[in-house]
């Protein structure tokens, strides 16, 4: 068992990124993730990653410490949004305000496809009946003379 | 025959129409005043819980401290610029003596501030020092100034964002504090 822990700690590198220190490129991965996900609630539409704003770099450190703590992803994402509304999330949830924004474009994609074959379906369906046959062949013929 | 002209001529429509409705829709949002400003998620919730120093004499405080009367808590700084202009403000709201107001010295050096109470003078019944912003990010703070109003029982009842005015003074915390009542 302590050899064990001696390997691992032989082997664990430290990586500091952006004044964070992490034990593993899979955590430096998920900050990483993580901090593009959010909004800066003071400069607009810039995520978190990318605001050189105060609140921002707090934010990061929250993240970075939620993080050490143990916390999910999901949990993160709801303390944030507790604190700072759904205005931060990028990703909005689904909920009855949220309806319109996520259904709306699989409605018209389904308006889209209907229009698209109704309007294929009326193209085949352009056979003449036997009255306008014989009409096209009467002036047809007068043209011939 | 016409009928199949008209459904033709309604399919076309339908594009331009659907772009008017998204450019109507746009221009709704372009319209809506000012989008720095959200509505604080913290509204009905308890005040956060924490444990800081007190400016002036550096004793800790924590939430207990603010309960069993109604507070006003204005977040600030001496590097805020707005901070100075609503400074006025804030010293005519405690010179009525209707609610206790409380500060939160967001991110700034002791010394600073200190500096700033001396040479603005103090409203403040007292001032809790958030040195690196923690308190704030559990205030859904993202800037000074902010203000809250926190009702006797530690419940965040509004919050107001940018500096105070004689306006929002009177006519959106003044009509909530007589309904505290």
């Amino acid at each position: 068992m302590f050899a064990l822990g001696l390997l691992t700690i032989a082997f664990s590198t430290i990586v500091t990124v952006d004044g964070f220190e992490f034990t593993s490129s899979d955590e430096v991965a998920r900050f990483s993730r993580l901090i593009e996900e959010f909004r800066c609630p003071q400069c607009l539409n810039t995520n978190l990653a990318g605001s050189d704003a105060p609140i921002a770099m707090d934010l990061r450190r929250t993240i970075y410490e939620l993080m050490t703590d143990g916390k999910t992803d999901r949990e993160i994402r709801e303390y944030l949004r507790e604190r700072y509304g759904d205005f931060i999330l990028f990703r909005p949830r689904f909920t009855p305000k949220t309806v319109i924004l996520w259904l709306l474009p699989v409605v018209l994609c389904l308006i889209a496809s209907l229009l698209v074959l109704q309007l294929r379906r009326s193209r085949h369906n352009e056979s003449l009946t036997t009255e306008e046959l014989a009409q096209v062949e009467k002036l047809m013929g007068s043209k011939e003379c | 025959m016409i009928s199949n002209t008209l459904r033709l001529r309604l399919l076309f429509a339908l594009p331009i129409v659907g772009i008017g409705v998204v450019i109507f829709i746009l221009a709704i949002g372009l319209r809506g005043g000012n989008h720095t400003v959200h509505p604080s998620t913290l509204i009905a919730k308890p005040f956060p819980s924490f444990e800081a120093p007190k400016l002036i004499d550096n004793e800790l405080t924590n939430h207990e401290e603010l309960l069993g009367e109604a507070r006003l808590i204005n977040v600030w700084a001496s590097w805020c610029v707005a901070c100075r202009s609503e400074h006025a403000v804030i010293q005519d709201i405690a010179a009525f003596n209707l609610i206790s107001v409380v500060g939160i010295n967001y991110k700034d050096q002791r010394v600073d501030a200190l500096d700033w109470l001396t040479e603005l003078g103090n409203p403040y019944d007292y001032t809790i020092v958030d040195l690196d912003g923690t308190l704030g990010v559990d205030l859904g703070v993202y800037g000074a100034p902010e203000t809250f109003l926190v009702d006797s029982k530690g419940y965040i009842r509004y919050k107001h964002i940018g500096a105070l005015t004689d306006k929002v003074w009177e006519g959106e915390i003044l009509p909530l504090i007589e309904d505290l009542d």
